[in-house]
């Protein structure tokens, strides 16, 4: 089990990394840039580990990235990432949705005391404005989740693919959902409109601004197994989840594009206006899947 | 002095423990009127939260130098709650209630920055619960033919339906105002945030709760869910009567805890979130499953370890700097780092985080509103939950980190030991309630019997069981602390130096270098955002303020006219009067 989770998190780790690279990649080619490669980050990361000094604001600042970490590989190791192996399955029958909707937020708690322990005036107004920002882009979030816990009457994520196999894929039994929890993921994900937090212009970097050598490259780290996390969840939950490695890379990929397409078309948001705009629209077309759940379902 | 009304406040706890399981006393005034003390699985899980509270608090109050009266009100207090309780019969019952009422009154008027105005509200709000409370026990004894708790239940059945409803809504209404259900609030923050420091605790934790416990006691006792259920029917999976609960519960909590993010002092954020976890209570209490009524129970638990913790935590800052803004605090981290670490637990429960005992009761929450198909509630409990990280956030960080916003917070000293024992106390509690919540169940399995509901299973103490999934607490909390250490290792393992006390000026700052002067703490500027946000806005500026002010001015121009009876024209006087006696001649004559 040990070396499986090991495995798993390696996967994370790359997969994580060449995403985040593509990411970069494929931004800069729509606005007709040559950009970075695909491996950049991953060359980033590895030399930020191998920097000799880095700059830490006592006990508490040390801690902060190492709790950010944790709550990405906890969430990544509860979600299932293949669904018809015995792959790591005595773990993520231990996980359900609330458990996960909570551990998902975990990490950036963690790390908001880290940033608020540096002192930054910058990164704690990307805190903030990420915790605010977080009251609009969790309720679209919620509702599908909810919506599918009823629909599927468990939250047990396994019994959620398991049913799909007989009622057909999530996607399209409940489009609305789908649409509702795709918006949040574009945030969740960090790409405009609402890429609040670590608005580069405007608060350097946000709560990532005091991190330096090996926390930053932790906290890098993280980001990618975290983002492999939040896709495998969503294909988990909407797509039927993936049995073999081909059509997880598939599955996850045909998401991940749709993030980026998404976001690059857009400006930035302002705090105020994307909390404005996630509780009216996306939360109004989740409701009306979780309103045809319940009463029409 | 402390070490006698600790040995005091151990007294009941031990009498509990030692003749308790089917206490039964009964004492007969008259032939109609008789005290009666009666044991019940509910009133025994309160009488312990209660009595350990106080203990608790009285031992944070050692370092406080503190008058006889007031451990002694504190005391009486304390044997109030345990009557309330404990009570087997409403004239009990509301004896207790009246002397709660009073010494918690008198309590909080020892407090030095307590005025005239808050002191009014919470008499005020006290007696009006009171007079609820009093007429639904009228109401009650004429038809029951008496005030024993079981001859009601028996008979309740047999009542009206209006007469019904009617008990049901006043009852509500008398543990509302306790609970502080949102437009019942009126008091509740301002007493909260002026009464004696270390009384807000009791205040929050334990004497809500006995509003929480008032609404067991006539939902689950006196009328009975199954009764509940037949008087106003079935929607979706659940009672239309825990429907509306649940949204006047999701309302409360919603208003409250946006409330909360915008207050610039640290008690009146807690005042306004003890309102706003309460309300979740209140949104699952009426749903008359057994996953609600545990829901609301370990929730009731939680919360009152939770809200001991944080306002001990207050209270032994605020006697330490003499400060109680956010605007005033800060950078308290590496002074006072014990009483950080104390917050921060309690702040990761409050917000609900998974490896603490917070999730174990929200999961239940949740897990209630599932079995029940709320799906718009449940939505609306979630939402509420992740507004609150903003308010758990602004509370570690407006007191313990950033940077202090004065040169007095830099020269603190870690808090007195006295505090930090009842804080380490719950702390650990909070922590085993996070890894064993199953341990819990066999608690909530007696009281689910009491009110005939269906039990729910047991498996093992780190498992808690549900409707749709299980949460193993056990397994989560081991997993997180073997992630955490190795990556915690791995990290430390790194060749690469961390320098570590770096000067606090020694910032990025767009270039520049931070002077002195430059303000650096961004506690007064937390939850501005909000008020830019159209929906959060509607519900800042509001306030039931405006609507009791009005009240008050009418009922005082009423009582002037009313005066003007006895200060004007004698004559008129005499005749009223004669002419009232004479209305009370006639009645009785016929």
């Amino acid at each position: 089990m040990i070396f499986q989770i090991i495995l798993l998190i390696m996967l994370a780790y790359v997969v994580g990394f060449i995403y985040m690279g593509l990411y970069r990649n494929i931004t800069a080619r729509i606005q007709g840039r040559y950009g970075p490669t695909v491996y950049q980050t991953f060359y980033d990361s590895i030399k930020l580990f191998s920097k000799k000094n880095s700059v830490s604001y006592g006990w508490m600042f040390y801690l902060g990235p190492v709790i950010m970490a944790t709550g990405a590989v906890l969430t990544l190791i509860l979600v299932p990432v293949f669904s018809d192996s015995d792959f790591l399955r005595s773990v993520t029958t231990q996980g359900n949705l609330f458990l996960l909707l909570y551990l998902m937020v975990l990490g950036p708690l963690g790390n908001a005391l880290a940033v608020g322990t540096g002192g930054n005036p910058f990164g704690v107004m990307g805190v903030v404005r990420g915790l605010t920002r977080l009251i609009g882009l969790e309720l679209p979030f919620y509702i599908a989740v909810v919506g599918l816990i009823i629909a599927s009457n468990s939250s047990d994520i396994v019994h959620i693919i398991d049913l799909q196999k007989t009622t057909g894929l999530n996607i399209l039994v409940h489009p609305f959902l789908f649409i509702a929890a795709m918006i949040s993921m574009v945030g969740f994900f960090g790409a405009s409109p609402f890429d609040i937090p670590g608005a580069p212009q405007e608060v350097y970097s946000g709560p990532r601004t005091e991190f330096s050598g090996k926390f930053l490259a932790l906290l890098m780290s993280q980001g990618s197994i975290f983002a492999f996390a939040k896709l495998v969840l969503i294909i988990d939950l909407f797509l039927g989840g993936a049995d073999s490695l081909w059509m997880l890379v598939i599955k996850t990929f045909a998401i991940f594009i749709t993030i980026i397409f998404i976001g690059i078309v857009y400006g930035r948001y302002k705090v105020e206006q994307a909390v404005d705009f996630l509780m009216k629209i996306p939360t109004l077309i989740g409701v009306i899947g979780l309103v045809r759940i319940i009463w029409f379902g | 002095m402390n070490s006698i009304f600790l040995l005091l406040n151990l007294l009941p706890i031990l009498f509990l423990y030692q003749f308790g399981g089917d206490l039964h006393v009964s004492l007969s005034l008259t032939k109609e009127f008789t005290l009666s003390l009666s044991q019940t699985p509910l009133g025994t899980f309160f009488a312990y939260l209660s009595l350990i509270s106080f203990l608790l608090v009285t031992i944070a109050q050692k370092s406080k130098k503190t008058s006889f009266s007031y451990y002694a009100l504190q005391f009486l207090l304390s044997i109030a709650m345990l009557a309330i309780v404990l009570a087997g019969d409403f004239i009990t019952f509301f004896i207790g209630w009246e002397i709660m009422t009073w010494s918690s009154y008198f309590l909080i008027s020892k407090s030095s920055d307590i005025d005239t105005k808050s002191l009014q509200k919470y008499i005020l709000f006290s007696l009006a619960s009171a007079f609820s409370l009093i007429a639904g026990m009228v109401i009650a004894y004429s038809f029951a033919n008496s005030f024993d708790f079981n001859v009601i239940q028996n008979s309740f059945h047999t009542m009206p339906f209006n007469i019904k409803v009617a008990l049901i809504v006043l009852f509500s209404l008398s543990f509302f105002t306790k609970a502080g259900v949102i437009g019942l609030h009126y008091w509740v923050v301002d007493t909260y945030s002026k009464a004696p420091d270390l009384f807000s605790s009791i205040l929050s934790a334990v004497m809500s709760k006995m509003g929480i416990y008032g609404l067991f006691l006539v939902y689950g006792h006196l009328v009975g869910y199954a009764e509940l259920k037949d008087m106003f029917g079935v929607i979706l999976n659940g009672t239309d009567f825990g429907y509306v609960l649940g949204w006047i519960g999701v309302i409360t909590s919603i208003i409250a805890t946006f409330k909360a993010i915008t207050q610039d002092e640290v008690k009146r954020l807690l005042a306004y979130s003890s309102i706003a976890q309460l309300g979740y209570i209140i949104a699952v209490i009426g749903m008359g499953t057994s996953f609600g009524v545990a829901g609301a129970m370990y929730h009731t638990l939680i919360h009152t370890i939770i809200k001991l913790l944080l306002f001990i935590n207050v209270a032994a800052i605020v006697a330490q700097t003499g400060k109680n803004k956010f605007s005033e605090l800060g950078g308290l981290i590496y002074r006072t780092p014990v009483s950080f670490v104390m917050l921060l637990i309690g702040i990761i429960a409050l917000a609900g985080m998974p490896p603490l005992g917070g999730f174990a009761s929200k999961f239940m929450l949740y897990n209630a509103a599932i079995d029940s198909k709320f799906a718009l509630i449940l939505v609306g409990m979630l939402f509420s939950g992740a507004a609150s990280f903003l308010y758990c956030y602004k509370l570690v960080y407006g007191i313990y980190l950033g940077h202090p916003t004065s040169k007095d917070l830099e020269t603190q000293k870690e808090v007195p030991i006295s505090y930090l024992i009842p804080q380490v106390i719950l702390a650990l509690l909070l922590v085993a309630t996070g890894a064993f919540p199953g341990a819990f169940i066999k608690v909530i399995n007696p009281i689910l019997i009491e009110f005939s509901l269906n039990t729910i299973p047991y498996t093992s103490m780190g498992v808690m069981q549900s409707a749709v999934g299980n949460f193993n607490g056990l397994f989560i909390i081991s997993a997180f602390v073997v992630i955490f250490v190795f990556i915690l290792l791995l990290i430390w393992r790194i060749k690469s130096k961390a320098k570590n006390n770096l000067n606090r000026f020694d910032i990025s700052y767009c270039g520049e270098v931070p002077s002195k002067n430059t303000q650096l703490h961004y506690g007064y500027g937390f939850g501005t955002d909000l008020y830019r946000i159209k929906f959060v806005n509607a519900i800042l500026k509001r306030s039931s303020s405006p609507f009791y002010e009005a009240l008050a001015t009418q009922t005082k121009k009423t009582a002037g006219l009313l005066s003007r009876m006895y200060y004007g024209n004698i004559h008129n006087t005499m005749i009223i009067i004669l002419l009232f006696f004479s209305a009370l001649y006639f009645i009785g004559v016929n």
